[in-house]
């Protein structure tokens, strides 16, 4: 089943540069050291505490109001939390309906028996132009 | 009180907005970073009321902080706070310090991390004390006993002046900061940096070390916590610079591990 709520690469286009713009100040680093694939925390070294800063600046640029946690109850969609994961690990089942909803992440870097804390480490730049995107829809 | 800088809470809307007040020890000015001090404890206890006294704010970031003056010894100071969010991630406020009407300090876009407040403190303790702030109030003291942070020169690395910053192991403002997991407020580590930006400015402005003052500070990203005895070194960097002020770009590390950014401006007092 496709994911319900797919985003255009015309959205994601059009709210790339500033979001590249945030996340590249955030970090302290050039924009142009930024791609849409680029991992925040493997390829750009973002810690917990730029994830918080991102999104709140995100908030503030774009707008819209981005729940902490929010991206995990999309990623679940119409699973539930025990379909989703367990104690910590996500199932079989969570992992291909993540592989859906984080399709700008490359399919080598989701592994079986992922742990739901380790979920950052797959954001990239692309994911937060899609977070952004939706929450405009709202 | 060791490390407290809100005497009263005389108005508070849960989870939005509060309104305090601190009257300055006579012992001394309250400098630019402990009024800042003073604005996110008045946050901090706004955050913390409306988890229930379950999770407690750290100091991590401040979007901009500008600074107009000092609020002198046995001054009043009154506090305003917005609090945009609060859930069990993070607060996100703003919020400024006045002194008989006139803005002294503002605070932009602060984001503190929450974490158990059974972790810090006494939950229980903490109840009671926002209790008696709400009601007749307590006064709180500010700051008690010497900073004690060592600051030494080291060779410079691609003409970047850096220092060595050597943090007390012990002084009594860890009594309060926090009572159950002591660590160095962010906010004197962040007054110790703006000294030595002000001593850098004034070698490179050519102009005498009093006639100079932060004016602003901006994307303050405080990454970890600092422990009492901690050694940590600041690099300098100049982002820019004409005949009146200095931009610079302020970072820590310890042991190869960043712990702390943010830029300063610093420009010439003006004249009265």
């Amino acid at each position: 089943m496709a994911y319900a709520d797919p985003v255009a690469a015309n959205e994601v286009a059009e709210v790339y540069p500033k979001v590249a713009a945030i996340i590249a100040d955030s970090l302290g680093r050039d924009v142009e050291d930024l791609a849409p694939d680029k991992a925040l925390i493997g390829d750009l070294g973002a810690e917990s505490i730029d994830f918080l800063d991102i999104v709140y600046r995100l908030e503030r640029a774009f707008h819209v109001k981005i729940p902490r946690g929010q991206i995990e109850a999309q990623a679940r969609g119409g699973l539930s939390e025990a379909e989703f994961e367990s104690q910590g690990v996500l199932t079989a089942a969570g992992v291909a309906r993540l592989r859906e909803f984080l399709s700008e992440v490359p399919a080598s870097r989701f592994r079986d028996r992922m742990k739901l804390v380790d979920l950052p480490s797959l954001f990239t730049v692309e994911t937060f132009c899609k977070i952004v995107a939706r929450a405009r829809r709202r | 009180m060791a490390f407290r800088f809100v005497d009263r809470i005389s108005t508070l809307e849960p989870g939005k907005r509060a309104v305090g007040h601190f009257e300055v020890p006579p012992d001394g000015p309250l400098v630019p970073f402990l009024t800042a001090e003073a604005v996110g404890q008045l946050a901090g206890w706004v955050a913390i009321a409306a988890r229930d006294f379950t999770r407690r704010p750290v100091a991590a970031i401040a979007g901009r902080a500008s600074f107009k003056r000092l609020a002198h010894a046995g001054s009043a100071v009154d506090l305003e706070v917005h609090v945009d969010s609060v859930d069990d991630s993070a607060v996100t406020y703003s919020g400024q310090a006045s002194c008989q009407g006139e803005t002294i300090l503002s605070l932009e876009r602060c984001l503190g991390p929450m974490m158990p407040i059974e972790e810090f403190e006494d939950p229980a303790e903490c109840r009671a004390t926002f209790a008696r702030l709400c009601g007749e109030g307590e006064r709180a003291g500010g700051l008690e006993g010497p900073v004690g942070i060592e600051c030494s020169p080291l060779p410079p690395i691609k003409e970047k002046p850096r220092w060595r910053m050597a943090l007390p192991g012990e002084a009594r403002f860890l009594a309060d900061h926090f009572p159950r997991k002591p660590v160095i407020p962010g906010t004197l580590f962040l007054e110790a940096q703006m000294g030595l930006a002000v001593r850098h400015a004034a070698e490179v402005l050519e102009k005498p070390l009093q006639d100079l003052r932060v004016m602003k500070v901006q994307d303050v990203k405080l990454r970890r916590f600092l422990d009492p005895g901690d050694v940590v070194e600041l690099e300098i960097a100049v982002r820019s610079r004409d005949a009146e002020s200095l931009a610079v770009r302020l970072t820590t590390v310890r042991d190869g591990t960043k712990i702390s950014t943010a830029n300063a401006e610093v420009v010439l007092r003006r004249r009265p």
